[in-house]
C-alpha cells in the first residue's frame, strides 16, 4: 500500500478539517462542478486535493444543507451534476471562517519563535 | 476510466449502495474523470491509490451505505463454517470406532477360535476430542462469518462478531437439547430420517441463534449512529 511522507500525511490531515470550508469558499462565487472545484482550489494556490477527497466533502455538504446539487447540460454529453451554496451554506462559511482566522491566530502565536531566556 | 467506474459501482453494491445513486455517483465521477483527462490528469491520481477507501467514504459520506440485515446468509456463512468441526466430530464418532481404525491403531482381541484387532478409545481421549471438535466448529463459524461480512464491508461486522463469540456457546447449547429433546420424543430411534430430522433441529436453531445475535448486532449498530448523527 502507497504510504504517505511524515510531511505529505500531516498535510493531508490538516487538509481533510478544512476542505469543507474551502469548498464552500469555492462556491460562492459561481456554482461548479466536482473537477471544477479542485480547478478553482488549485488556482488559489490549494494544489494537494487529490485522491478523491473532495468528493466525500461534497457529500457530507450535500447532507448536511450547505450546498444543493443540480443538474446542468454539458457539451454534447449527458447532463452534469453542479453544486451551489444554500443560505444555510452560506452563514455555515461565515462561521467557519471566524473559526479558521481565530485558530489560525491563536497556533500563529503558538508556533512563532520566542526568545529563550537565560 | 472504464475499470475504476467498474470497480467503484462493485464496491457500492457490495456496500448496500441502491442502484439509483451507485449510478448517480459513477456519472458524476465519469463526467468528472473525463474533465481530469482532458486537462492531462489521469485517472489514477484523480481518484488516488485506495480506490476502495475513496469509494467507501464518499457513499459513507452522502449516508447512502445501509447496514443491511442479512440474516439468512449470516446464518448460512456460520452453518458452512461449522462443517470442518461437524466432519471431526463424525470422525471421532464413527471414524475411530471403524473397523479400518481398530486395524491400524487397535490390539488383537479373542473371538471364538479367531483374534481380531479391536480399539476402544479411553473415555478422556473421546471428551477431548469432541471438545477441539467443537472447538473447530466455533472458530470455522466466527471465521466464515466474518469472511462473508468482511466480503461486504459491513459496517456492523465487527460487533456482529462480538456478539456471536459471546452467545454462539449458548446458541450451540440450545441447539444441543433441542436436538436431543427430539430425539427423545423419537425414542432415540436410529432410523434414518429420525437422525436426519434430528440433524435438521440442530441446524435451525443454531442458524435462528445466529440469526437472532446478527439482528441484535444491527440493530445496537443502527441506533448508535443515529445516535451520533443526532436523529
Amino acid at each position: 500500500m502507497h504510504r504517505m511522507s511524515p510531511v505529505s500525511e500531516r498535510s493531508s490531515q490538516l487538509l481533510r478539517g478544512v476542505l469543507d470550508v474551502c469548498l464552500l469558499a469555492v462556491l460562492v462565487d459561481e456554482p461548479a462542478y466536482g473537477y471544477e472545484m479542485t480547478r478553482r482550489l488549485a488556482a488559489r494556490g490549494l494544489d494537494v486535493v487529490g485522491e478523491g477527497s473532495i468528493y466525500p466533502a461534497l457529500g457530507r455538504l450535500e447532507r448536511g444543507g450547505l450546498v444543493e446539487p443540480f443538474e446542468q447540460p454539458s457539451d454534447g454529453g449527458p447532463p452534469r451534476k453542479y453544486y451551489r451554496v444554500t443560505p444555510r451554506g452560506l452563514s455555515a462559511l461565515e462561521r467557519w471562517r471566524q473559526e479558521w482566522n481565530e485558530m489560525r491566530s491563536a497556533i500563529d502565536t503558538v508556533l512563532s519563535p520566542k526568545e529563550v531566556k537565560r | 476510466m472504464k475499470e475504476v467506474l467498474a470497480a467503484c459501482r462493485r464496491i457500492w453494491r457490495r456496500l448496500g449502495v441502491r442502484r439509483a445513486d451507485a449510478g448517480s455517483m459513477a456519472a458524476e465521477l465519469e463526467a468528472d474523470l473525463t474533465a481530469a483527462e482532458n486537462d492531462g490528469t489521469s485517472v489514477g491520481a484523480y481518484v488516488g491509490g485506495d480506490l476502495r477507501g475513496f469509494a467507501l467514504e464518499w457513499a459513507s459520506a452522502r449516508g447512502l451505505v445501509r447496514t443491511r440485515l442479512a440474516l439468512g446468509s449470516t446464518a448460512l456463512a456460520s452453518i458452512l463454517g461449522t462443517i470442518p468441526g461437524a466432519f471431526f466430530a463424525l470422525f471421532v464418532a464413527y471414524g475411530m470406532s471403524s473397523q479400518a481404525f481398530a486395524e491400524i491403531f487397535g490390539s488383537p482381541e479373542g473371538v471364538g477360535d479367531a483374534s481380531v484387532m479391536t480399539y476402544s478409545p479411553p473415555s478422556w481421549l473421546l471428551l477431548g476430542l469432541y471438545a477441539l471438535g467443537a472447538v473447530i466448529a466455533y472458530a470455522g463459524a466466527l471465521a466464515a462469518i466474518s469472511a462473508w461480512l468482511s466480503w461486504r464491508l459491513d459496517p456492523a461486522r465487527g460487533r456482529t462478531l462480538r456478539y456471536l463469540a459471546l452467545g454462539l456457546p449458548f446458541g450451540t447449547a440450545a441447539a444441543v437439547f433441542f436436538a436431543v429433546a427430539f430425539a427423545f420424543t423419537q425414542d432415540f430411534s436410529t432410523q434414518r430420517s429420525v437422525v436426519l430430522a434430528d440433524g435438521a433441529v440442530a441446524v435451525l436453531v443454531f442458524a435462528f441463534s445466529v440469526a437472532v445475535l446478527r439482528l441484535a448486532a444491527v440493530r445496537q449498530e443502527r441506533l448508535e449512529l443515529a445516535l451520533a448523527e443526532g436523529r
